[in-house]
């Protein structure tokens, strides 16, 4: 069948499943918008304010689907929008794949209008980046960069179209998609007798979860698991979700902003079995004083990641659900029951705490969202304080329920991200926990909440400050608030309204809970101003360059 | 800062150098030479890269270089030969003494004019240090050396 590159893009499209694209159009992706136009019936075009929302949706959107998010933009200013969030999506290992529009190839690389070279910049940030300059590879290359992002450790593929491209004509045959990792059926013996001997061995074991966890459906492996093996498990905070939070195992975030029940477990612990996880020097803090007492073994499909950041004494590579399950059934039931107690008895001493600061504390707003919030609830977050407390206060008991940019940490990126999670599931709710600071720098996207009526509940925790940062000056900089002041005089309730959404505003602790459930009943997307305190605080929190038991936390700092 | 010699057949492809050279910038190595040529396979080029840098860093690029798209096969220290090419100037009085150490080392005139020889000279690294060695007691006015490169070991 004779079809045109656009029909191709979207006839490759349908071939993996693709029904929803984020995009902006724009001069070189006309044809290809021609041809959306053409298939509304079965790809549905979300239209963002601006291109960054667009990467940051499609990221959301596979974060919140597990599929391959989509998005598309034009040439020139076009692609180079998209960078922030593909750069996202890749430090996080997000799948999806970028379209964007150039000019045609006979102009290329002569400075023509809207031309970038968009392959190149995105070179350190994507897994690989193709420009098909030759209509008979399109189809390939698209089928290549599906299977680029979702092969192995996943993470954005960019595939940039010159204009001629779209419109020249080329045979089309339909192929189905090519299959993931069927080349992980092997294992390394040595290896993994070595790590059962080690398992089986080990009076203090403790597993450090990562984001690994939901990139390979492997959560109920990993509760497998940490039952057979008895440990105790912490998340990073890419893996929250991934253990249920309610289990008696569970031990919290590790790391910069973990939990004493976590640190210490790493700290003391003789064996660390990392998950999917990468050693981030969020996790680390100070190398040598991570898990010093411990053996480590590391089990990643990314071979590249063991041995970077931290020395491990056995690695197991390849999708951390096949590994689990094999060791599960493989190992004997193991029992350490004074270790345990003596982990259970710090979770019991050291509970997340927080004082108020002022009428209204940004923790027991999430508290009271994760009471109010319904089963399977996604919430998605901005960067910064808004981040950790969302990340520490929220019950998060199921895969995919937490969205956040960990390894960017990109402010601006939660109002996009919800707006993917929102459309890939229409019946759950979604909430993004912001802060003051992250949403003005993409606020505009409430009006692409509006357009599509989309139930998002969006929570700034307004401490008018840059909080995080502020927190820093705070506690390391004497006070020095250098431009973390922002005191915009922005009527947030005013500004929801002028967008289409409804606004509340709030000041106070008992506000919240009648707030919240007066924002569930409202059908599109509501945006509620919590007041909080400038001087509100993250703890618990391990110094820059400090080992992880030096934990500064709550009762210490007040 | 050791130094490291790597030889990998990449794909043909438009921004398969600039992956490889990217990922070396971002391990923090030095490059000290690169050659990239053709090989028997057409849809494929060989490219030795010698680089200089912190051993503890080398595995973990080497399985990053693994996962580089456009990069089929890696080698770690081939066997490697290197080209060089110089521009000797000479008197009458050394010009003898001058052909005869040229000559020592295997080294070919390939244009000789005017009290100036051009020499090329193949051979492993250190055979094309010691010759330079060699030719510094004449006036050496332009010297150039094209890097390793490699067959598969």
């Amino acid at each position: 069948m004779q079809l045109t590159g656009s029909e191709i893009i979207i006839e490759c499209l349908k071939e993996h499943q693709v029904d929803t694209v984020f995009g902006y159009p724009g001069g070189s992706v006309l044809n290809i918008y021609d041809a959306l136009y053409h298939n509304q019936e079965s790809i549905k075009h979300i239209l963002t304010c601006h291109e960054q929302a667009a990467a940051h949706a499609a990221d959301g959107y596979a974060r919140a689907t597990g599929k391959v998010g989509v998005c598309l933009s034009t040439s020139g200013p076009g692609a180079t929008n998209l960078v922030t969030g593909i750069a996202a999506a890749y430090m996080d290992s997000i799948p999806i794949v970028a379209f964007t529009g150039n000019v045609p190839v006979a102009l290329l690389g002569k400075d023509s209008f809207q031309e970038v070279d968009i392959a190149g910049i995105t070179m350190p940030i994507t897994k690989h980046s193709f420009q098909v300059k030759d209509i008979k590879k399109l189809a390939s290359t698209i089928r290549k960069a599906f299977y680029i992002a979702k092969e192995g450790r996943s993470g954005p593929v960019l595939i940039d179209l010159p204009k001629d491209i779209t419109a020249q004509k080329t045979e089309y045959i339909k192929t189905d998609p090519m299959s993931i990792n069927k080349n992980y059926d092997k294992f390394d013996e040595i290896e993994f007798s070595k790590a059962i001997e080690l398992i089986e061995k080990s009076k203090k074991p403790f597993i450090y979860s990562g984001g690994g966890i939901i990139q390979s459906h492997a959560s109920p492996e990993l509760i497998s698991f940490a039952e057979k093996i008895q440990a105790p498990v912490a998340s990073s905070m890419m893996g929250l979700g991934g253990f249920p939070s309610s289990h008696q195992l569970f031990t919290g975030m590790l790391g910069m902003h973990g939990s004493k029940t976590s640190n210490t477990a790493a700290t003391e612990c003789d064996l660390l079995i990392a998950i999917g996880s990468r050693f981030s020097d969020r996790v680390t803090s100070k190398i040598e004083g991570f898990a010093p007492k411990a053996k480590i073994i590391h089990i990643d499909i990314d071979p590249s990641e063991v041995n970077k950041n931290i020395e491990a004494l056995h690695s197991l590579v390849g999708p951390v659900k096949k590994i689990l399950n094999l060791l599960t059934s493989k190992l004997k039931n193991q029992c350490h029951q004074e270790w345990l107690n003596y982990i259970f008895k710090i979770k019991k001493d050291f509970p997340l705490t927080y004082r108020a600061k002022g009428s209204l504390s940004p923790q027991y707003v999430v508290e009271k969202i994760g009471e109010i919030a319904p089963q399977e609830t996604i919430i998605t977050t901005e960067v910064g304080q808004n981040q950790i407390w969302a990340a520490q206060f929220f019950p998060y008991s199921t895969p995919r329920t937490f969205i956040s940019s960990g390894g960017l940490g990109a402010m601006g990126f939660g109002l996009g991200a919800s707006i993917g999670a929102q459309v890939g599931c229409p019946h759950k709710r979604v909430f993004n926990i912001a802060g003051d600071g992250s949403f003005h720098m993409n606020c505009n996207e409430l009006a692409t909440v509006v357009k599509y009526q989309l139930p998002i509940i969006i929570v700034i925790l307004n401490n008018q400050v840059l909080g995080m940062v502020r927190q820093w000056q705070n506690l390391f900089y004497e006070k020095r608030f250098a431009e973390t002041t922002l005191n915009r005089q922005t009527d947030i309730v005013k500004l929801a309204e002028a967008f289409g959404a409804v606004g509340y505003n709030i000041t106070a602790n008992d506000e919240v809970e009648a707030t919240l459930k007066k924002a569930l009943t409202v059908k599109g997307p509501v945006v509620i101003n919590c007041v909080i305190h400038p001087d509100e605080m993250v703890f618990p929190m391990v110094a820059p360059g400090k080992e992880i038991m030096d934990l500064i936390l709550n009762d210490d700092y007040h | 800062m050791g130094v490291h010699v790597f030889s990998m057949l990449m794909e043909k492809e438009v921004g398969a150098l600039r992956r490889v050279t990217g990922l070396i910038g971002k391990a923090n190595f030095t490059i000290n030479s690169l050659s990239i040529g053709e090989t028997e396979n057409p849809a494929l080029s060989r490219m030795t890269v010698e680089m200089a840098g912190d051993e503890r860093m080398l595995a973990t690029f080497k399985k990053q270089l693994t996962k580089l798209v456009d990069v089929v096969k890696i080698e770690e220290n081939p066997h490697c030969r290197e080209l060089a090419l110089l521009k000797i100037s000479y008197s009458n009085q050394n010009q003898d003494y001058l052909q005869e150490t040229i000559n020592t080392f295997d080294g070919k005139i390939i244009k000789s004019s005017a009290n100036c020889f051009e020499v090329a000279i193949t051979g492993m690294h250190s055979h094309i240090n010691d010759f330079i060695q060699a030719m510094k007691q004449f006036e050496v006015v332009e010297l150039v050396r094209t890097g390793l490169t490699a067959l598969s070991a």
